[in-house]
């Protein structure tokens, strides 16, 4: 289907053009969209070491994040004893939705991530999520990653050594969060899970949570040990000692004096020390509280009760796709599986989920509210339990991302926050009636949670208003409604949030993170004497944090878990008892309570400059090649990539000659050069193009030809969602073409017109999709407007379904149906690996084609190790299929059909490659015959 | 024919393989700067006067980094040990190179220039003292004692050095057989030595990772004493009239008695403390990774005054009539008045400045990590 003639080097061009216009159609022409929804108005700012990226909306959140660039470089050229004397491109989006589309980075950005350094122009990327604090905290991780890059190559090259090498990810990333933040209460959930769990492995055996959250931690961890065993400056030290040794750990045996191996035994033996103890005084939550969900993910439960039944309402994720999950509270069999009531990711409106970000909310009279993506922003959708279907979605155009709903007592209104474009998470009023917004609060503290009270007067909430709101503490606050007053509920230095009434208002549940990780606290406002102290008990004395507590009518509490890595739901049903009993009750004294504070900003600084970002352009590929070829002959040539900052628009130049002698030199030249536009919703691609030298075309016929071609191309993809677009090319060339050996010439003025519909929501496992649907439909003409040597027209379909039989099981379909008639119309290729198993590459060719597949993808072995007296290797995710293919390709006299039947093992590897080995026998003879022997074909790729 | 053709091959490789060696023996003067900080003690002061403004003289690749040292400049040469491990001879008048020979993996401290001999540390290396006769162009001798990451000081015809698995030693001048070792005590977290060993009246002092100042006696390796700052000792220390001056890496600078370890003031800065302090008169100077320039009174260790640089300070200055002159990260070369720190010159280098400067023969020296030697003169 290459619709451009032949020859390796232009079809590299091909490639670079249009998987440019694709790039996040990550397969074939499949794959999502990322959508530019947002049209961003970027400024420049120059501090003294920064070139900060904003866009106008969020001017005071960049003048705060510039602060805080410079205060960490200040302090981490101390750290690192080092400067970085080029100047840092920092690029700021006030919310994560908005990072969602930046260009600086080809693939989608999932919502775990917080911020990136990307190496190749030295460009830190950094999203806002309303929180001051953490917008600090991951500026300081990236310049980490900036210092530590710009050292390690100084050191290096001051050496002489090659720049071959960097350390290992968990010592960049744990060294990133170890200068950057304190010990945090997500810290110590993470490490006391892995270490009462079992789960902890050394540094010897980081590869095992390779890139995980838990690696970061381990090495945030592992660092601290480090440095305060061995001393703080080792840690410099193993920067310095970087041009010693290519291996880090004989790195690691320099410095500190001892392996991987020595030093796990040291470490890891104080983690025990450190956290066994907890057992005698803490319980495990599975240990001490009735199981609700607990396969897959689970989290923000919400207890409904109607008829006398208490159902919980959560968000899951059992498949991949996340969604709304409920489940009886009364359910004896603690294996009964939860019901999926809203699936999500699959359709614009239910984009994704924010599964540690909204809280889910469940009103009197049976309407959830929820949060989603939805297009550009997020929207608050309105589900009514007893019609099953979604009523109402609000989406606010001021207001980017949402966060957690609670309802009003009369089910009219919906509190929920939200960050505006400006960056700030603050509390808004929705009336369902009116729609009206109303904003409640208005500043740049991180204002989340809400909880109205059954009394309907108060919202409490969370916030880092507080005095320790710059090391990310978080209070409880109350809202009164009638006068707009905020008034402190806790005053504490550790953090507390998720307030949740009961239903006659008399307590309030909540998460402290006091003792070091979240723990269900209760405050009883029916107890105390008026005018004295209010007190907090505690509920749970887990070892593994407690999150988003929910009441039941009884008085019980529904919330999450986190254990053995998973998200839970767990119910306590005594509470009132464990309450009367609570060893520790905590006064809350709000007496010396402060002023809220001011965050730091270079706002109105002088020695600043602000200007209209007008395109930073750099080199991204320089790359020259050449090569020799029996048939070709040697080409050589270079190709040029050049992108601006912000990744928006792209420029390719390609030169490259195919002259055999002397005298074809000039003639020989082959120049393309293209411009790719991204920074739209609507992605273009236009350039010009000459091309020359011999042909190998297998779509047209065996033949070899000498052609010259010279035009030039318009292509444009306009994404309507996430999952569906539309693509569109237009061009025009001027084509001559010599049969070698013939001399047959055929010159042709080509015009061609395109115009595609992709759709794909699938959702892939370890070797290919598992789930959801794929389709594309393209119709395109050719023609020779001056000589009529050229005219035909192409009908190409394509469609794939995945039907998903368990977790890790799909039954996958595929039907293709290609079209192309009329004259000199281009053949389709057929057969292999790929598409019709058993039969030789590209072996069937033809101008029509049609082929279907079906295939049953089911786990195979999990893991597959071996164990050398030297070392160990081992495979993972090997999975099996078994398949049926039937398919034909002719021109004009259909002749016969084509299949296959067999099975087949997939592995991948690394995550970019997998390879596949497939047994079988091929259905001849226009189906008639089985195939005596088996056929066996081992190649690589992706499942269909 | 065949034979003048291998005779004409090997001496071009030869020629492309380089080499040191002078042609006449080098003669000590007063004008050297034969070591680290010039004197054993470490006082960084030059016998001429080098007045501000200056103006760049030359510049010179020596194609790699230079360690935590300085320059060294005896008879008119000026000698770079860089952390490719190449010791390089270059002209101090045109910075034109007279040769250069690799001697392992990276001299990380300076060379020691002493009767015609370079005894240059090296680091990672299988060798890591070579005596390396500057007139035959071969290595006296070169003996393995662990990673040596210091400036020797070369103190009554013995070399005192730390490496960096904690062991000092006292070797012989001429042979390198170890006269004694000492052992940092108590060293069971891999604490090294990367502060370069300054002398005076029988006395070797260093600092250590391990937090301590440690002061052993020159000929019998005893410990005389041991003061514990706190924070790892990488800066050099100075002694100047029976005071010890070093900081550490919590920033906190200290004045020693020399015979007894005994603090006789301290001073809190604001960030760690790599280089070395440097006398001028009765004020002591010391620069800090915040970039600060800091001014003490001797006697008593009241901060005289504090200038702000640009840009992180990782090595001690050098000191040449009524200026000092000091190096920053943010590729700035400062002159500073000691008696006011007031800023009376500065210029760009191009690079960071990881080394202290060297002032001799009405040049200052000073390297950079874009690996150019730099040499300044007076403009008049």
């Amino acid at each position: 289907m290459n619709r451009f003639g032949s020859s390796y080097l232009p079809l590299l061009l091909l490639l670079l053009l249009t998987g440019a216009l694709t790039v996040h159609a990550q397969f074939f022409y499949f794959g999502r969209n990322k959508v530019q929804y947002t049209e961003f108005d970027w400024r420049v700012m120059k501090t003294e070491h920064f070139d900060i990226y904003y866009y106008t909306e969020m001017k005071d959140l960049a003048e705060r994040g510039a602060h805080f660039a410079e205060e960490s470089y200040s302090l981490l050229q101390q750290k690192f004893n080092h400067t970085v004397n080029a100047r840092i491109p920092l690029i700021f989006y006030s919310s994560h939705l908005h990072f969602e589309q930046t260009n600086t980075t080809g693939g989608f950005i999932p919502e775990g991530v917080g911020g990136f350094f990307e190496f190749l122009k030295g460009r830190v990327v950094i999203p806002a999520d309303g929180s001051v604090s953490e917008f600090r905290h991951v500026i300081r991780h990236e310049l980490v990653h900036v210092f530590m890059t710009s050292k390690i190559t100084r050191i290096l090259a001051d050496h002489r050594k090659v720049g071959d090498r960097s350390p290992p990810l968990w010592f960049t990333e744990g060294l990133a969060e170890y200068w950057s933040t304190e010990w945090d209460a997500q810290a110590e959930m993470v490490m006391r899970d892995a270490v009462l769990n079992g789960s902890v492995v050394g540094l010897n055996d980081m590869d095992r949570i390779y890139g995980s959250f838990v690696m970061y931690k381990e090495g945030q961890d592992a660092l601290g040990f480090l440095s305060r065993t061995f001393g703080q400056e080792k840690i410099l030290l193993l920067m310095e000692n970087f041009w010693k040794e290519t291996s880090f750990s004989d790195i690691f045996k320099i410095t500190i004096g001892k392996d991987f191996k020595e030093f796990d035994e040291m470490w890891l033996y104080e983690l025990k020390k450190q956290y066994y103890p907890l057992f005698a005084a803490h319980d495990a939550p599975s240990m001490a509280t009735v199981n609700v969900a607990r396969e897959g993910f689970s989290a923000k439960p919400v207890v409904y009760e109607a008829d006398s039944q208490r159902t919980v309402y959560f968000i899951g994720n059992r498949t991949g796709y996340t969604g709304i999950y409920r489940k009886n509270l009364d359910e004896r069999n603690p294996l009964a599986a939860s019901e999926e009531v809203v699936q999500g990711e699959k359709t614009d409106e239910l984009e994704s989920f924010h599964p540690f970000q909204s809280r889910i909310d469940v009103s009197a009279d049976g309407r959830l509210s929820f949060v989603t993506k939805s297009g550009e922003h997020d929207a608050l959708h309105i589900y009514d339990l007893r019609a099953g279907a979604i009523v109402q979605t609000f989406r606010f155009k001021e207001l980017v991302s949402i966060g957690s709903t609670s309802w009003s007592p009369d089910c009219r209104r919906i509190v929920f926050s939200a960050i505006n474009a400006a960056g700030d998470n603050d509390l808004y009023i929705l009336t369902l009636a009116t729609k009206e917004l109303q904003r409640l609060t208005n500043d740049y503290y991180d204002d989340r949670d809400p909880a109205w009270s059954p009394g309907g007067d108060l919202i409490a909430f969370s916030s880092d208003r507080g005095p320790s709101g710059p090391r990310g503490v978080y209070n409880l606050f109350l809202y009164t409604l009638s006068s707009g007053r905020i008034d402190y509920l806790t005053y504490d230095s550790a953090s507390a949030g998720s307030p949740a009434w009961s239903k006659d208002s008399t307590k309030l549940a909540f998460t402290s993170e006091l003792g070091g990780v979240k723990n269900i606290w209760v405050i009883d406002f029916a107890k105390g004497v008026p005018g004295a102290n209010r007190s907090m008990s505690r509920l749970t004395r887990f070892t593994t944090p407690a999150f988003d507590p929910a009441w039941t009518r009884s008085g019980d509490l529904v919330f999450g878990t986190f254990e053995r890595l998973a998200f839970q739901i767990k119910e306590i049903r005594n509470v009132r008892g464990m309450l009367d009993t609570a060893s520790v009750v905590r006064s809350i004294d709000l007496s010396g309570k402060e002023k809220p504070w001011e965050a730091g900003s270079l706002a109105g600084a002088s020695e600043i400059k602000r200007l209209r970002y007008r395109g930073e352009y750099s080199l991204d590929v320089a790359e020259s090649a050449i090569s020799t070829d029996p048939v070709f002959g040697t080409v050589g040539g270079a190709i040029v990539a050049l992108s601006d900052l912000l990744g928006n628009d792209q420029y390719y130049f390609l030169l490259y000659n195919t002259a055999q002698t002397q005298s074809d030199l000039l003639s020989s030249f082959n120049v393309a050069i293209s411009h790719i536009s991204m920074g739209q919703r609507t992605n273009y691609a236009y350039g010009i193009y000459r091309f020359t030298g011999r042909r190998y075309d297998l779509t047209v016929s065996d033949d070899y030809f000498y052609e010259r071609v010279y035009g030039g191309y318009f292509a444009m993809s306009y994404p309507l969602s996430r999952f569906e677009r539309i693509e569109s090319s237009v061009s025009l060339s001027n084509s001559n073409r010599e049969l070698i050996g013939d001399f047959v010439e055929r010159r042709a003025l080509l015009l061609s017109n395109s115009i595609s519909f992709v759709h794909d929501n699938s959702l892939w496992g370890p070797s290919g999709p598992l789930d959801g649907s794929a389709f594309s439909l393209t119709l395109a003409y050719t023609s020779d407007i001056q000589y009529s040597n050229v005219n035909y027209y192409s009908i190409i379909a394509d469609y794939r379904n995945y039907l998903r039989l368990a977790t890790r099981s799909a039954l996958a379909s595929r039907l293709w149906l290609f079209y192309n008639d009329g004259k000199e119309s281009r053949r389709f290729v057929m057969g292999g690996s790929w598409d019709l198993r058993g039969w030789p590459l590209w072996s069937l060719r033809g101008q029509k084609l049609w082929l279907t597949s079906q295939e049953l993808r089911f786990p195979f072995i999990d893991q597959f190790a071996v164990q050398f007296p030297f070392g160990g290797i081992s495979f993972w995710s090997i999975r099996g299929a078994l398949f049926v293919d039937a398919g034909s390709a002719w021109d004009n006299q259909y002749t016969q059909t084509y299949g296959s039947i067999g099975g087949g093992l997939r592995m991948n590897l690394g995550g970019v490659l997998v390879l596949r080995y497939d047994v079988g026998k091929r259905i001849e003879d226009n189906f008639t015959s089985i195939q005596g022997g088996l056929f066996t074909q081992f190649f690589f790729g992706w499942d269909f | 024919m065949r034979s003048r053709l291998l005779l004409l091959t090997g001496l071009l490789l030869l020629a492309g393989c380089g080499g040191l060696r002078m042609e006449r023996y080098l003669h000590s003067g007063s004008d050297d700067w034969p070591t680290f900080a010039r004197t054993v003690a470490h006082t960084a002061s030059a016998s001429g006067a080098l007045t501000p403004p200056l103006r760049l003289a030359w510049t010179q690749d020596i194609a790699a980094g230079m360690g935590n040292g300085s320059p060294v400049v005896v008879d008119s040469i000026v000698f770079v040990g860089t952390l490719r491990g190449e010791l390089c001879a270059l002209s101090v008048s045109t910075g034109k190179q007279i040769g250069s020979i690799s001697l392992g993996e990276a001299i990380q401290g300076s060379p020691v220039i002493d009767g015609g001999v370079a005894f240059v540390p090296l680091s990672n290396s299988v060798q890591s003292i070579t005596a390396f006769d500057l007139f035959t162009g071969r290595p006296r001798w070169k003996k393995n004692y662990g990673d040596v990451e210091v400036t020797p000081c070369l103190f009554r015809q013995r070399i005192f050095f730390g490496n960096t698995a904690g062991t000092f030693f006292s070797i012989e001048r001429a042979t390198g057989d170890v006269r004694w070792k000492f052992e940092l005590p108590d060293n069971t977290t891999y604490k090294g030595i990367r502060s370069s060993p300054a002398a005076d009246s029988g006395t070797i002092v260093f600092g250590a990772d391990d937090g301590r100042v440690y002061a052993l006696d020159a000929e019998s390796g005893a410990r005389r004493w041991t003061f514990d700052t706190g924070g790892p000792v990488i800066a050099s220390p100075l002694i100047v009239s029976g005071t010890v001056f070093v900081g550490n890496r919590l920033g906190t600078f200290f004045a020693l008695d020399l015979s007894s370890g005994r603090p006789e003031w301290q001073s809190h800065t604001a960030a760690p403390i790599y280089a070395n302090g440097v006398p001028a008169g009765d004020i002591v100077i010391v620069g800090n990774l915040a970039g600060e320039a800091l001014g003490f009174r001797v006697s008593d260790g009241m901060r005289v005054w504090r200038t702000e640089l640009e840009g992180p300070i990782n090595a001690g200055g050098a000191v040449a009539g009524g200026t000092v002159y000091i190096g920053t990260m943010k590729k700035q070369i400062y002159g500073l008045d000691p008696g006011n720190g007031a800023i009376t010159w500065k210029a760009e280098t191009g690079g960071r400045i990881r080394t202290s400067p060297a002032a001799a023969f009405g040049r200052l020296f000073v390297a950079t990590d874009e690996h150019d030697l730099l040499a300044f003169r007076e403009e008049k």
